[in-house]
């Protein structure tokens, strides 16, 4: 579309008198506002159009005002990480840390004895979307055969309340196959907590139980926290 | 510049009609899109050129659609940190978390062996580059003597086996000085890439007989620097 205001149509054997022509002008000049200015959104295609301006030195320099808000655009998109610059919500996979391990080996569980691994998450007050939270666990063996008996729990911790176990010793076992790396996932309903509550987590494997059949140790390369979270918020 | 659009010249003489004149303005109003409007960005000064536009309460209009634009990029300028609003690298520190095998956690002994592990996944804003992996310290007292360190950097990614990229790597500090110090180790990117699990481990070997430092080695922070998208989480 173009501009968003009309003129006044004049006919044959008007007379253009100064009034009228000047009027005519000034016309053009009063609407010049953005209001009145066409969008750059005539499709979603073009909505979706983007140019990366450079970096400094290399700059891309736009040449009309839609190049000005396609490079806008680009850097709404770079810094949010969505395919498109105003898509609000984004998955996000963030680093659990570990805060405490009754193993004399920080990254194992071994065999033979009851061993738990704890890790502490704060759910995040401005980025995270209520839905539910995915934790991610990364386990390997020391050995390919065999299963490790190992359970799950996961404890709120809120302000001025009791803590609350809502997975508690939930089976976990491993049993990995062969000695890569290998993720089991759990799904932490988001019914359970509130941005800014605490979450313990902590997963104990039972070496010395008559199921545990993995002889060497589980070793832990990690837990991940995948969540929905609103593009670009931190 | 001005716009970007031509209006077709007339002459003198010419019969105004109707047509011609309504034409002529009609050509204003439609060539009055974004595709035909002149750019803000003639030079790479006014590409750059910014304006705060304020708080809530003491804002600062715009005058101008270049006002506008230039107040949308200092926003974008303002969550990325960088000083210009299209710069889309920067250089970013996170603190890792590390867990020790010992009860006095992050204390280095003499005559044992102490060690720290962090676990660090390489995250989505990271671009490309190296990794720096770091540790900073103080020592208890500055007595003579240095303290024999190492270092293991394990790769795992899933379904994959794991790669060690540095194994027991040795090093010596010499706590000549209280003052915090740090170590760095860097991480090729060649060995990893984003969703990639790091294992970092750091370890005293106190009871070797190369360390001589009688006192403990406190591990006040563990780091991990890389470039990242600016302004991405």
């Amino acid at each position: 579309m173009p501009g968003l205001y009309t003129h006044t149509v004049r006919n044959d054997g008007t007379t253009v008198s100064a009034l009228i022509y000047n009027g005519d002008h000034q016309n053009h000049i009063d609407n010049l506002i953005p209001s009145l200015i066409d969008d750059y959104s005539t499709s979603v295609g073009q909505m979706q159009s983007t140019v990366d301006p450079g970096e400094v030195g290399t700059e891309s320099l736009a040449v009309t005002l839609a190049g000005e808000v396609e490079r806008l655009r680009f850097v709404i998109k770079e810094m949010r990480g969505t395919a498109q610059w105003y898509e609000s919500l984004a998955t996000r996979v963030v680093d659990v840390p570990m805060v405490f391990t009754t193993s004399a080996t920080p990254e194992v569980w071994p065999d033979g004895s009851t061993t738990v691994r704890g890790w502490l998450w704060k759910v995040p007050h401005q980025a995270w979307v209520e839905s539910d939270v995915t934790f991610t666990f990364y386990r390997r063996g020391s050995v390919s055969s065999g299963t490790a008996v190992m359970n799950l729990s996961i404890t709120r911790i809120r302000k001025d309340a009791a803590p609350s176990t809502f997975v508690s010793s939930l089976t976990f076992n491993f049993t990995p196959g062969d000695t890569n790396t290998h993720t089991t996932d759990n799904v932490a309903s988001a019914a359970s907590f509130n941005a800014g509550d605490y979450l313990q987590i902590t997963l104990t494997r039972l070496g010395a139980d008559g199921g545990d059949t993995l002889a060497g140790n589980v070793l832990c390369d990690g837990l991940t926290a995948t969540l929905t979270a609103f593009a670009g918020r931190p | 510049m001005p716009g970007l659009y031509t209006h077709t010249t007339r002459t003198d003489g010419t019969v105004l009609t109707g047509a011609i004149y309504n034409a002529d303005h009609q050509n204003h109003i439609d060539n009055l899109i974004p595709a035909q409007i002149d750019d803000y960005s003639v030079t790479q000064g006014q590409m750059q050129s910014l304006v705060n536009p304020g708080e809530v309460g003491s804002e600062s209009f715009a005058l101008s659609l270049a006002g506008e634009v230039e107040r949308l990029r200092f926003i974008i300028s303002e969550t990325k940190g960088t000083t210009h609003w299209y710069t889309s690298i920067l250089s970013r520190v996170e603190t890792l978390c590390f867990t020790s095998d010992q009860l006095n956690h992050n204390h280095w002994y003499n005559l044992i062996f102490t060690r720290d592990v962090v676990f660090w996944r390489v995250p989505e804003s990271y671009i490309s580059g190296d990794v720096t992996l770091s540790f900073l310290w103080i020592p208890t007292d500055t007595s003579a003597g240095i303290a024999q360190m190492g270092n293991t950097i394990k790769r795992h990614r899933v379904g994959a086996a794991s790669t060690t990229l540095a194994n027991e790597v040795t090093f010596t500090l010499d706590p000549s000085t209280t003052n915090t110090t740090q170590e760095n180790f860097l991480v090729p990117a060649a060995n990893f890439t984003v969703g990639d699990m790091l294992e970092f481990h750091i370890f005293r070997d106190g009871g070797h007989a190369s360390d001589t430092y009688a006192g403990i080695i406190f591990c006040v922070g563990v780091l991990a620097s890389f470039d990242a998208y600016a302004g991405r989480p």
